[in-house]
């Protein structure tokens, strides 16, 4: 399994990893947001695979400069596109860019027939739920030809808004002195980061999502991805610890986790939701 | 012709909506829809449903649009050819492995659900051309992005009155976290409602006079429906399939009563705003037209800490006459109470409650248990199905 790296910023700290995915600046939400200009530098001196997410829900006065960028896009040596509106897969096809898209609709991709059919409509690959169980990754893994990408650490996000949740309190109850961009919301004790930056607002996980336990299981997905949002330390030793886990190493590395980060979990990789209440 | 489109949580309301001026009813299925804690409609209920409406000339949809998981794959096809049978107007679904397999293997009418939220011509030119006959939008539209969308040529469906997610349709797993409920599966425990403390990147609490919330104000395009109408949108939809037949056949009729109004003489339409007055009364929370005009700001926000006024207004149906108005109880209603009655043409009759018979043909002073029919010593006479709510005293 290679390992793909969602930055927190500077890529520097990030050498060791396979690939990294960069958000583009507008069209991204749960990455680190790249202008264009910035995203060709890195391609320019980068040897790691380089993708980009382009994830948000597209609004309808997006689309001519999504076109832009996507035909650009399809004439550099990107390893594929991020994307969660149907939008890419149709723009794609018109002009025949030819671009590697990757279906990332971080909630909708739960089971294989639905993948599958984005891979019969143009898509590439899949960057699989992370709200569904290890038993249910693994059969879409088995039953899914794409390109299979699943987190293995980092904080999963959990809410996207086009509203500004953060902004719009601050300004309700004129409260001037906070800044809107990072900041948390608490519940019994639990606390989940909270981001309202241009597009919108999103919600994380209060616990940081770490699946070194499952990842020899995961033989059938071809990237494990971290996300280093809100984790701004020890980022080479965590990429190096499940580019180089086995079962002899494991428990050590685990340990080396565990007294870095109080708050890892498996988060929904046993935990099986429910939608009928009794 | 503009499609007035209500929900029904089941038969009742059903039948409610149709008389009270919907021309069409959505409801869910007995499985994968998506509010799988609403009493929802068995086979034999939608055949029932779907004979009542189709003797009306109206139209009955049913929602498919859960997000499936690899186990609820196989329940798909056979589910899809039941409804087949039974002759339903269309399908409502979100997930495009569904879409395809009803395409493929039936002949449903298939209508993309907002779940996938749906926001531009090129998706929507995606789906018009792989088989999709209507698209309901995404509630974050604006009003430009409507007009846009319009020219790819495809029904369009939009929300004009109910709750609003606060997230993204299908970007939200809030509810799935926090209580284990999975939203895009029915079980949304509406997360978004909640009181949080809001704290600084040093978890440092932000105080303010009400707590943190990503509680959104009700929906409400009562005024734009006239520029709705002459956009072209061929459908409105009103949210709400867990709500009680009062509220359904008040938004209804107000609703009926504004979209008829206008199209019968659009030159002298003057918008009501007693009716507006009626539909928030009936809501009890703020609404707000959202994202129709642009706004995205704090005034679309509902900071009350979660307190809403509880709706007792509603209080009986009437069943009929026979020497009096049979009435069957929804809420407590006492002698000397002044009512209005609420015809399905939204007609206001208004009667101050004298003289109460229980069924042993006694009299009584209040009429407390919920279903009790009752007998009001009065000769005025109302429509069945006409709704009786306690009069609003403005103070």
């Amino acid at each position: 399994m290679k390992i793909a790296v969602i930055p927190s910023g500077d890529i520097n700290k990030y050498k060791n990893a396979d690939a990294l995915i960069l958000g583009l600046k507008g069209f991204c939400i749960n990455t680190y947001a790249y202008s264009f200009e910035e995203i060709v530098d890195i391609l320019n001196i980068s040897t790691q695979e380089i993708f980009i997410a382009i994830n948000k829900n597209i609004h309808n006065n997006e689309i001519p400069l999504l076109e832009e960028y996507l035909q650009k896009f399809s004439k550099m040596k990107i390893a594929g596109i991020f994307y969660a509106d149907v939008a890419l897969i149709e723009i794609n096809k018109e002009h025949n860019l030819n671009l590697n898209l990757i279906w990332s609709q971080e909630h909708l991709t739960c089971n294989y027939h639905t993948i599958n059919y984005w891979l019969n409509e143009g898509a590439k690959g899949v960057f699989i739920s992370n709200d569904i169980t290890k038993r249910e990754i693994l059969e879409i893994a088995s039953n899914v030809n794409g390109t299979k990408f699943v987190q293995v650490f980092g904080y999963i996000p959990i809410y996207v808004s086009r509203r500004h949740a953060v902004d719009n309190y601050l300004k309700a109850f004129a409260i001037k002195d906070k800044d809107k961009y990072f900041n948390y919301i608490s519940k019994e004790e639990k606390d989940y980061p909270i981001v309202d930056d241009e597009n919108g607002t999103y919600v994380y996980s209060n616990n940081i999502l770490c699946s070194l336990n499952e990842i020899e299981e995961y033989n059938n997905i071809d990237y494990g991805i971290i996300s280093f949002f809100n984790i701004n330390h020890d980022e080479e030793k965590i990429i190096d610890i499940f580019k180089t886990v086995t079962n002899k190493n494991k428990e050590e590395y685990m340990d080396f986790i565990k007294d870095k980060y109080s708050n890892i979990d498996t988060i929904f990789l046993y935990t099986e939701t429910i939608y009928k209440v009794k | 012709m503009v499609e007035l489109l209500a929900p029904a949580g089941d038969l009742e309301r059903l039948k409610v909506a149709f008389l009270y001026g919907a021309d069409a009813c959505y409801v869910g299925g007995p499985i994968l829809g998506l509010r799988a804690n609403a009493k929802n409609f068995t086979f034999e209920d939608l055949k029932e449903g779907l004979k009542f409406a189709h003797n009306l000339g109206k139209k009955v949809y049913v929602t498919v649009n859960i997000v499936l998981h690899n186990k609820e794959t196989d329940k798909v096809l056979d589910y899809l050819k039941e409804l087949e049978k039974l002759g339903v107007d269309a399908i409502i679904v979100s997930d495009p492995f569904i879409i395809d397999m009803a395409l493929k293997h039936t002949n449903l009418v298939v209508h993309l659900s907002t779940q996938q939220s749906c926001l531009n011509r090129k998706t929507v030119k995606f789906y018009k051309e792989h088989g999709v006959s209507r698209i309901v939008l995404a509630r974050e539209c604006s009003k430009e992005d409507i007009e846009d969308i319009l020219k790819e040529g495809i029904e369009i469906e939009t929300f004009i009155h109910g709750a609003m997610c606060a997230g993204y349709s299908g970007r939200c797993c809030l509810s799935n976290l926090l209580t284990e409920r999975d939203s895009n599966r029915g079980g949304c425990a509406q997360i978004c409602r909640w009181d949080f403390d809001l704290l600084d990147k040093d978890k440092n609490l932000i105080a303010a006079e009400k707590p943190f919330t990503f509680c959104a104000k009700d929906l409400s395009m009562l005024k734009n429906i006239p520029t709705m109408i002459d956009m072209g949108i061929t459908s409105f939809k009103i949210e709400g399939r867990m709500r009680s037949a009062y509220y359904i056949a008040t938004v209804t009729s107000i609703y009926r009563k504004v979209i008829d109004s206008y199209l019968s003489d659009k030159e002298n339409y003057k918008y009501d705003e007693k009716l507006e007055k009626d539909l928030f009364r009936c809501a009890n929370r703020d609404s707000y037209p959202q994202f129709f005009n642009g706004n995205n700001d704090y005034l679309c926000s509902y900071y009350n800490g979660r307190v809403e006024n509880s709706n007792q207004d509603f209080v009986g149906v009437v069943k009929g006459y026979d020497n009096g108005l049979i009435i069957e109880q929804r809420n407590y209603f006492k002698k000397g109470d002044i009512v209005e009655f609420v015809e399905p043409t939204y007609n206001i009759i208004e009667y101050q409650i004298g003289d109460i018979y229980n069924s042993n043909n006694e009299l009584i002073d209040v009429v407390r248990h919920p279903l009790e029919v009752v007998k009001l010593g009065t000769d005025i006479h109302v429509k069945e199905n006409s709704l009786m709510r306690l009069k609003k005293i403005d103070k």
